[in-house]
C-alpha cells in the first residue's frame, strides 16, 4: 500500500475531489472546441502528427475523457465495489499532475515543441500511473458485482498498455526512437479509446444507468458476453497491428467490437425497459446517441479496412469514436452525476438535503444537448465531405455547447455553495 | 438489484412499492389531474408515510444504519438519516393538508408542490439506499443475523 495520506473514511469522497475533475473536464472541453474552430481547415487532412488538431484531440481524450473517467470512477467505483478509495491524498495528487500535465502537453503540441510536450506527457503518465494504482487497489479487494469488476480489470490492463505505448510515442517524437509510428499510434488509440475509456464506460454503465433509471441491473451473462467480445476485438486489433496492420484482421476486430456493442445496447435497453419510473430523463437521449456512434465507428472502421470507404473516412471514424461515442456518453453521465453528487453533499450542512432538480439548470442542459448533438452530426458530415466550412460551423456550435456545459457545471457548484451558506437559502427553489 | 439476504429482499420490495405509489402521484400532478381526483392519492401517500414508511425508516435507523456506520460508512448512514428527517417533516405537512376536507386554493397549491417535492425526495432516497445501503447490508450480516433481523422486522 502506498503510505500517502489515509484511506477515505467511507465510500463518499469529499465533494471537492470528484468535482475538481469534472470542472477541469468542462474547461478543457471549451478549449478543445475552440482549438478545433481555429484549426478547422486542418481536420480533413489530419492523419496524426503534432499541431492544433492533435492538441484538440488530446484535450478531449486526456482533458475531458480521462479526466472525467478518473473523477467518476474514484467516486462511483467504490460504491459498486463496496471498497473505499485507498488514499484521498493520492486522488488529489492525481489531479494536480493530470490537469497541468494536459495543458503543457496540448500547448506544446500546438507549438510543435516535443521537449515541453514530453514534460507534459510525463506528468500525465505519472497521474494515470497513480490512478492505475488506485484502481488496482480498489479492484483487488472489491466485493459484489463481478461483471463490473471484470470490466474494471480489463480497463486497467488497457490503461497500463496504452500508457506504455504512449511513452514509446513520446520517445519517438522527443528522441527519435525508431518505431512503426503509425502501428504504435493505432495500438495506442485502440487501447486508450475502446480499451480503457470504452471498457470503463461499458462497465460503469451496468451500475450507473440502472441506478439513474431505477431499473434492475443488466444480465450478468450478457455483460460477460459483451466483455468477452470486446476483449477479443481489442486483442485481435493488437495482433493485427503487430502483423503490419493487417486490414482483414482489423476488419474482423471491428466486427467483433460491433457485436460487443450490440450485445451491450440490447442488454442495457432490456434493463431500462424494466425501469420502475417511466420518465428516463433527457440525458438518456445523449446515451443513446453515443451508442449509435459507438456502433457506427466500428462499422466505419471495418468498412475502411475492407476498402469499402475512401481513405478520407478515417477522420469520420475518429469523429464517431471520440466526440460521437466517448464525449457524448461522458457528457450524458456528467449531466446526471454532477447534480446527484452535489445533492448528496448539499445535505451535509445540517439543512434538509437539496433536491437534484433544484440544483440542475434544466434549460441550460436542454440547450447544451441539442447544440452538442448538432455539432457532432455536422462534424461527421464536414469530415465526410471534407468541408472546412462545415467543420468550422460544427466547431462553433460545439464551442457553444461546451460553454453551455460549463455554465451548467458552475451553476450547480454555485447552488451547492449556496446550500451550505446561511446567506443563500434559495438553493431549494427550483429556478434556472 | 438482486439481494441474497431476506432483510434486503424485504426492504427492496418495499422500495418498489414506494416508488410505484409516489410515481403515480408525481405523474398525476404533472398531468394536471383535477384536485378532486388527486385527493385520494394524497391520502394514500400520506397514509403510507405514516405507517409503512415510518416503520421502514425506524427499522433502518435502529438496526441498519448503525451497522453501516460501524463498517466505515458513517457518512452515508448520516446522509440517509438526514433524508429520513426531511421526508418525515415534509410528510407531516402533507398529512396535515391531505386531511383537510375543503382545502382552499393556497392549500391545493401547497399540496401539489409538496407532492412533487416528496416524490423526488422519496425516489432519490430509495435510489441511494438501493445503491449504497442494501448491497452493504447484504455483505455485512451473516445468515443468523439476517434471520433475526427479518423476524424482528416482521414482528414490528
Amino acid at each position: 500500500m502506498i503510505p500517502i495520506g489515509s484511506a477515505a473514511r467511507g465510500r463518499l469522497l469529499p465533494v471537492s475531489v470528484p468535482m475538481r475533475y469534472f470542472g477541469t473536464a468542462a474547461a478543457y472541453q471549451v478549449f478543445a472546441w475552440a482549438l478545433l474552430l481555429y484549426a478547422a481547415d486542418d481536420l480533413a487532412g489530419f492523419r496524426g502528427g503534432l499541431g492544433p488538431v492533435f492538441a484538440a484531440l488530446h484535450l478531449v481524450t486526456l482533458g475531458v475523457l480521462a479526466m472525467t473517467a478518473v473523477g467518476a470512477s474514484l467516486q462511483m467505483l467504490p460504491v459498486s465495489t463496496r471498497q473505499p478509495v485507498q488514499s484521498v491524498a493520492l486522488a488529489r495528487i492525481v489531479w494536480w499532475l493530470l490537469a497541468p500535465g494536459v495543458a503543457v502537453f496540448a500547448g506544446a503540441a500546438i507549438l510543435y515543441a516535443p521537449r515541453p510536450m514530453a514534460l507534459g506527457a510525463l506528468a500525465v503518465f505519472a497521474a494515470l500511473g497513480l490512478y492505475a494504482w488506485l484502481l488496482f487497489a480498489n479492484l483487488r479487494s472489491a466485493r459484489g458485482m463481478p461483471a463490473i469488476r471484470a470490466y474494471g480489470w480489463a480497463a486497467l490492463v488497457c490503461l497500463v498498455l496504452a500508457l506504455a505505448l504512449g511513452l514509446l510515442l513520446v520517445a519517438h517524437y522527443e528522441h527519435g526512437l525508431a518505431l512503426d509510428r503509425a502501428g504504435v499510434a493505432l495500438a495506442h488509440l485502440v487501447l486508450a479509446s475502446y480499451g480503457f475509456m470504452g471498457l470503463l464506460a461499458l462497465g460503469l454503465s451496468c451500475f450507473m444507468l440502472p441506478m439513474f433509471a431505477l431499473s434492475p441491473p443488466p444480465s450478468g451473462m450478457l455483460a460477460t458476453a459483451s466483455l468477452a467480445l470486446a476483449l477479443g476485438a481489442i486483442a485481435l486489433a493488437l495482433i493485427a497491428t503487430v502483423l503490419d496492420r493487417q486490414p482483414a484482421l482489423l476488419a474482423v476486430a471491428c466486427a467483433l467490437g460491433f457485436a460487443a456493442a450490440i450485445v451491450h445496447v440490447i442488454m442495457m435497453e432490456k434493463s431500462l425497459a424494466a425501469r420502475l419510473r417511466p420518465p428516463l430523463g433527457a440525458a438518456f437521449l445523449l446515451v443513446r446517441a453515443a451508442w449509435v456512434c459507438l456502433a457506427a465507428s466500428l462499422a466505419a472502421g471495418a468498412a475502411l479496412m475492407l476498402g469499402w470507404l475512401p481513405e478520407r473516412f478515417v477522420v469520420v471514424f475518429g469523429v464517431l469514436l471520440v466526440p460521437g461515442w466517448l464525449l457524448t456518453f461522458v457528457l450524458a453521465v456528467l449531466q446526471r452525476i454532477v447534480p446527484f453528487l452535489a445533492s448528496v453533499h448539499a445535505g451535509a450542512h445540517g439543512r434538509g438535503p437539496a433536491l437534484v432538480s433544484s440544483l440542475t439548470p434544466e434549460r441550460t442542459l436542454d440547450v447544451q444537448r441539442w447544440l452538442h448533438l448538432s455539432a457532432t452530426a455536422l462534424l461527421i458530415a464536414g469530415a465526410a465531405f471534407q468541408s472546412a466550412a462545415g467543420v468550422r460551423l460544427a466547431a462553433a456550435i460545439g464551442l457553444a455547447a461546451a460553454i453551455a456545459f460549463a455554465v451548467f457545471f458552475t451553476t450547480v457548484m454555485r447552488r451547492l455553495r449556496g446550500s451550505g451558506s446561511n446567506r443563500s437559502p434559495d438553493v431549494l427553489q427550483p429556478t434556472n | 438489484m438482486f439481494y441474497s439476504r431476506q432483510i434486503s429482499v424485504r426492504l427492496h420490495a418495499e422500495h418498489l412499492a414506494t416508488i410505484q405509489l409516489w410515481s403515480r402521484l408525481e405523474h398525476a400532478i404533472a398531468a394536471r389531474m383535477p384536485d378532486e381526483q388527486l385527493a385520494p392519492l394524497y391520502r394514500n401517500c400520506a397514509a403510507a408515510l405514516a405507517d409503512e414508511v415510518e416503520r421502514h425508516f425506524a427499522f433502518e435507523e435502529k438496526q441498519l444504519f448503525i451497522r453501516l456506520a460501524e463498517a466505515g460508512d458513517g457518512d452515508i448512514a448520516e446522509l440517509l438519516r438526514e433524508e429520513h428527517e426531511t421526508i418525515r417533516e415534509a410528510g407531516a405537512r402533507l398529512q396535515e393538508l391531505a386531511a383537510q376536507v375543503r382545502p382552499d386554493e393556497a392549500a391545493k397549491r401547497e399540496l401539489r408542490a409538496l407532492g412533487v417535492e416528496l416524490a423526488e425526495r422519496v425516489v432519490s432516497h430509495v435510489q441511494k439506499e438501493e445503491m449504497a445501503l442494501l448491497p452493504a447490508i447484504d455483505d455485512l450480516i451473516d445468515e443468523d443475523t439476517d434471520r433475526e433481523l427479518a423476524l424482528s422486522y416482521a414482528s414490528q
